[in-house]
C-alpha cells in the first residue's frame, strides 16, 4: 500500500470565549487548524488533524503546520502508510524537530492501518475495551469566586476532574485562587492547579509551601531544570507538559525527579507513534498521565482518547476534550465527546472519525 | 522610525563544487536562501537572510520563513527597527521557537540601525576586536588523494585551517583522518567534523584509532549527551556545533566545561541579538567560539563577518566565507575574503544590498510601500 495524494484544509476554529492562561499574560480567541486526508493507492483514506493552541504557547503554529507539510511531502508520497515507524523515521529525516507538523500525517496514517487491519485504534494501542475516559474541565485564570462558579458550571456537566488555570506575579493571589478552590470543590471531585510555566523557581516555593492543598500542580516554570528543582522540594505532586518536547525530555525528567506524572499530547510530541512510546514509558515509571491532544476539533480530541483509553486506569488521569470550547465544529455528532463527565471512542476501524469534504471549505494544497 | 514593508525573496543558491556532501549520506546541490527585506518611512531600507544546508540539516527548513512572516510581519509593520530588544520580544511573543526563521528578521533591523546610526554593525556589537577572521576550508569527501590536493590549494590561497568532514562509514573516515592531519604543517589546525553523524561506539573507535594525531573532533554524535559519553573516554578536544541552539544550551554547556569550542550558527540560535547574548556568556566563562552560520550568500555572510569582527581574537576560532561557496548571490557588497580571512565592511549597518536581479520577484509583500 503507497500514498498517492495528500490533501489539506486550513480550518479557523473560534473560540467560544476568550481563553486566558498564566496570570492573562496569554490570550487565545481563535485556533488555526489543518485537517490532513491522506488517500493511498488501494483506496483507503485517513484524516489527521493538526492543531496547535494558538502561536505563543508552544514553540508551534498554524502557517507553520502547512509549511512543513510543504517539506515533508515528496517524501510521505509513495510510503506504506501502514509503516508507522518507519514513516516517522522517513518525517525525522526530512524535517528535523517541528513535531507539530508530523502529528497530522502521523495521525492519518494511523486511521488508514486501523481501517486496513479493521481495528478501532484503542485495540491497536494495546487496550482491551473501548474504556470510557473521564474528561476534566478547563478553568480559565480569573478571581478566586469567578473560577469557583467555573468549576460549579463544570460539575453540572459532569465534569469530576478540573484544570485551573493559574500564576503570575502575585503570589498573594495565586496562593487564595488555591486555598479558595481547595476549599470549595465538591466532595469526589479532583483539580489539577496549572500554572502554566508562569512562576519562577523561588515564587513556586513560596506558594506552594503556604497551600495546603496536596493536589497536582502543573508545569510551575519554564524550564525541565527549573521545574526539577521544584518537584524536589515541595509537596505536591508535579504534572509536566509544555517543557516536554521529545523522548529524551521525559527520561531526562524521570532521571532528575522532576513529575510524577505527564501531560501526553501528540501534537506537542510529533504525533500518536511518540506519543504512545512516551505512554509506555510513562507506565514502565508509575507516571499518572493526562492525555489529550494541544487543540483541535474532535478529530484530534478523538485520536487522544483512543490512546487515553487504552492506557491502564492506574496510569491515566482525565482528559480534556478541545472541542468543547470551540463555536465551530468540522466533524458534527462524530467521534468521542463528553457523555455525564466521560468520552468513549468509537469502536469503527481507523479513527472512527471521518470528515465531510464539503464542511471543510476548499482544500489549500495537493500533493500527489 | 517605523518599520512600513517587508518583502521575503526566495532564490536557490547552486553549490560551487556540484554536490555538498555532509554527515550520513546527505548532499546538496542547491540551498534555499530566504531574504527578508524590510523598508522604514525614514527611506532606509535593511535586508537579513536564512539559508538552511538542505532542508533537513537543523531544525530549520527554508518554507519556514515565509510561514513565520505571515504571522510575524502584521506584528512588525508600524514598529521601530532600531529597538532590537524590542523587535525580539515581539518576534518571541507572537511564535515561540522557530529561531531561524526569526533570524533574517532581526539581521534586517540591525542593519538598519547601523545605517541609521552611520555604523557598521561590528561596531554596534562593541568594537572591531578581530581585523580579519581566520577561515577554514571543508576539504569535501572525494577520494584521498584528491582531498589532499584540495588543502594544498587552500594553503596556497592563505587558509591555515581545515575542516575534514567525516562521520558517514567510520571505519573510512579513520583513514581519512590518519591520511590528512598528518599533511598539516606546524600552527596550522584540523577539525574532523561528523556532523552528528556516528553512533556512539563508532565514534569512540574512530577517536581511539585517531588519539595519536592533534585535531579537534567536532560534533561526533547527534545529542549532547552522546557528545559527552564520547567525550569522557577521550582527550581529543571537541566542538560543538547543531546542538547549541541557544543560552540553555551554552549554560549546559558551562557548568559541564562539556566543548572546548562552540561553533555559533547565528540562525541556529535565532538571530545576531541572541548569538551576541550566547557568544558573549561563553567568552566571559573563557570558552572559543566559531562564528558561522548553516549556509548562504552575501547577506549571511555580512552578519557572520560583523559578528566575527566584534568577538575578541584570542576567543575566535575561525569563521567561513559563505558567500564564495555559491554560484549565485544574495546580497551585493559585504564581507571580503583576502589571504584567508575574512573582512566585515566598514560601511554603516551590514554593508551588503539585496541583488534584486538575482532575488526576483518577493514571494509575499506585507505592508505598504512608503
Amino acid at each position: 500500500m503507497k500514498i498517492s495524494r495528500i490533501t489539506v484544509w486550513q480550518v479557523d476554529l473560534p473560540l467560544i470565549e476568550p481563553y486566558y492562561l498564566s496570570g492573562g499574560r496569554l490570550k487565545f480567541e481563535q485556533l488555526d487548524s489543518s485537517f490532513v486526508r491522506i488517500d493511498t493507492d488501494e483506496g483507503l483514506s485517513g484524516w489527521g488533524e493538526a492543531c496547535p493552541w494558538g502561536h505563543t504557547y508552544l514553540p508551534a503554529h498554524g502557517p507553520g503546520v502547512r509549511a512543513g507539510i510543504e517539506t515533508l511531502a515528496p517524501a510521505v508520497l509513495g510510503a506504506d502508510p501502514r509503516a508507522l515507524d518507519h514513516l516517522n523515521h522517513l518525517m525525522d529525516v526530512t524535517l528535523p524537530g517541528h513535531p507539530y507538523v508530523k502529528s497530522a500525517l502521523d495521525m492519518a496514517c494511523w486511521d488508514i492501518l486501523g481501517q486496513a487491519s479493521n481495528q478501532p485504534l484503542w485495540r491497536l494501542f494495546g487496550g482491551a475495551t473501548a474504556t470510557p475516559v473521564a474528561v476534566n474541565s478547563s478553568i480559565s485564570t480569573g478571581t478566586p469566586d469567578e473560577m469557583i462558579a467555573l468549576i460549579r458550571r463544570a460539575s453540572d456537566n459532569g465534569y469530576r476532574t478540573h484544570s485551573a488555570k493559574i500564576g503570575g506575579t502575585n503570589t498573594a493571589l495565586d496562593i487564595a485562587r488555591i486555598d479558595a478552590i481547595s476549599a470549595a470543590l465538591p466532595a469526589g471531585e479532583n483539580v489539577t492547579f496549572d500554572v502554566n510555566r508562569a512562576w519562577q523557581p523561588g515564587t513556586a516555593l513560596q506558594v506552594l509551601n503556604a497551600v495546603n492543598s496536596r493536589d497536582w500542580v502543573e508545569q510551575p516554570c519554564e524550564t525541565l531544570d527549573q521545574c526539577a528543582y521544584v518537584a524536589n522540594k515541595v509537596a505536591q505532586p508535579i504534572m509536566l507538559d509544555e517543557c516536554m518536547h521529545n523522548f529524551q525530555d521525559h527520561l531526562e525528567a524521570w532521571r532528575s525527579n522532576a513529575c510524577a506524572g505527564v501531560k501526553v499530547k501528540p501534537n506537542r510530541v510529533g504525533g500518536l507513534t511518540k506519543a504512545r512510546q512516551i505512554r509506555d514509558f510513562g507506565i514502565s515509571v508509575g507516571w499518572q498521565m493526562h492525555i489529550e491532544d494541544l487543540g483541535g476539533s474532535a478529530l484530534a480530541d478523538t485520536a487522544a482518547i483512543h490512546l487515553a483509553a487504552s492506557t491502564p486506569d492506574a496510569n491515566r488521569l482525565a482528559s480534556w476534550l478541545c472541542h468543547y470550547h470551540l463555536s465551530h465544529d468540522p466533524v458534527p455528532g462524530q467521534g468521542a465527546r463528553n457523555s455525564d463527565g466521560f468520552a468513549t471512542p468509537p469502536t469503527a476501524p481507523g479513527l472512527g472519525v471521518t470528515p465531510s469534504p464539503d464542511l471543510l471549505g476548499d482544500a489549500i494544497a495537493f500533493y500527489e | 522610525m517605523k518599520i512600513t514593508r517587508i518583502s521575503i525573496y526566495k532564490t536557490g543558491l547552486p553549490y560551487v563544487g556540484g554536490a555538498y556532501v555532509w554527515g550520513a549520506g546527505n548532499a546538496i546541490t542547491t540551498a534555499q536562501a530566504s531574504i527578508v527585506v524590510i523598508e522604514t518611512d525614514a527611506g532606509i531600507t535593511g535586508c537579513g537572510e536564512f539559508t538552511p544546508c538542505g532542508e533537513n540539516y537543523m531544525v530549520a527548513h527554508s518554507e519556514g520563513v515565509e510561514a513565520f512572516a505571515r504571522l510575524a510581519a502584521p506584528a512588525l509593520i508600524g514598529e521601530d527597527p532600531r529597538q532590537l530588544s524590542r523587535i525580539e520580544q515581539l518576534m518571541d511573543n507572537v511564535v515561540q521557537g522557530h529561531g531561524y526563521a526569526k533570524a533574517p528578521f532581526d539581521a534586517a533591523c540591525w542593519d538598519i540601525l547601523g545605517q541609521a546610526t552611520e555604523q557598521p554593525v561590528w561596531m554596534l556589537m562593541g568594537g572591531k576586536l578581530t581585523d580579519g577572521a581566520p577561515m577554514y576550508r571543508v576539504a569535501p569527501q572525494k577520494s584521498t588523494a584528491e582531498t589532499i590536493a584540495e588543502l594544498d590549494q587552500h594553503r596556497a590561497a592563505g587558509y591555515r585551517q581545515f575542516q575534514i568532514k567525516v562521520g558517514a562509514d567510520w571505519v573510512a573516515d579513520i583513514d581519512r583522518i590518519r591520511a590528512t592531519v598528518p599533511l598539516l604543517k606546524p600552527g596550522e589546525k584540523a577539525m574532523a567534523d561528523a556532523n552528528q553523524g556516528w553512533r556512539v561506539d563508532n565514534a569512540l573507535r574512530v577517536a581511539r584509532a585517531t588519539q595519536d594525531l592533534d585535531y579537534i573532533l567536532e560534533q561526533p554524535c547527534k545529542t549532547y549527551e552522546e557528545c559527552q559519553q564520547v567525550r569522557r573516554k577521550t582527550d581529543l578536544p571537541m566542538k560543538l556545533d547543531e546542538c547549541i541552539t541557544g543560552l540553555a544550551m551554552a549554560q549546559r554547556i558551562v557548568a559541564d566545561r562539556g566543548a572546548e569550542i562552540c561553533c555559533l550558527k547565528i540562525s541556529n540560535i535565532g538571530g545576531l541579538t541572541k548569538a551576541r547574548r550566547v557568544r558573549d556568556f561563553l567568552i566571559e566563562n573563557r570558552i572559543a567560539v566559531v562564528s558561522e552560520d548553516s549556509w548562504g550568500g552575501q547577506i549571511t555572510s555580512a552578519a557572520v563577518a560583523h559578528f566575527a569582527a566584534s568577538t575578541p581574537a584570542d576567543y575566535l576560532i575561525n569563521t567561513t566565507d559563505l558567500m564564495n561557496y555559491n554560484t549565485r548571490n544574495t546580497g551585493i557588497g559585504g564581507p571580503v575574503a583576502q589571504g584567508g580571512k575574512l573582512y566585515a565592511t566598514d560601511t554603516p549597518g551590514l554593508g551588503v544590498t539585496p541583488d534584486f536581479a538575482s532575488l526576483g520577484t518577493p514571494v509575499a509583500i506585507y505592508g505598504e510601500a512608503q
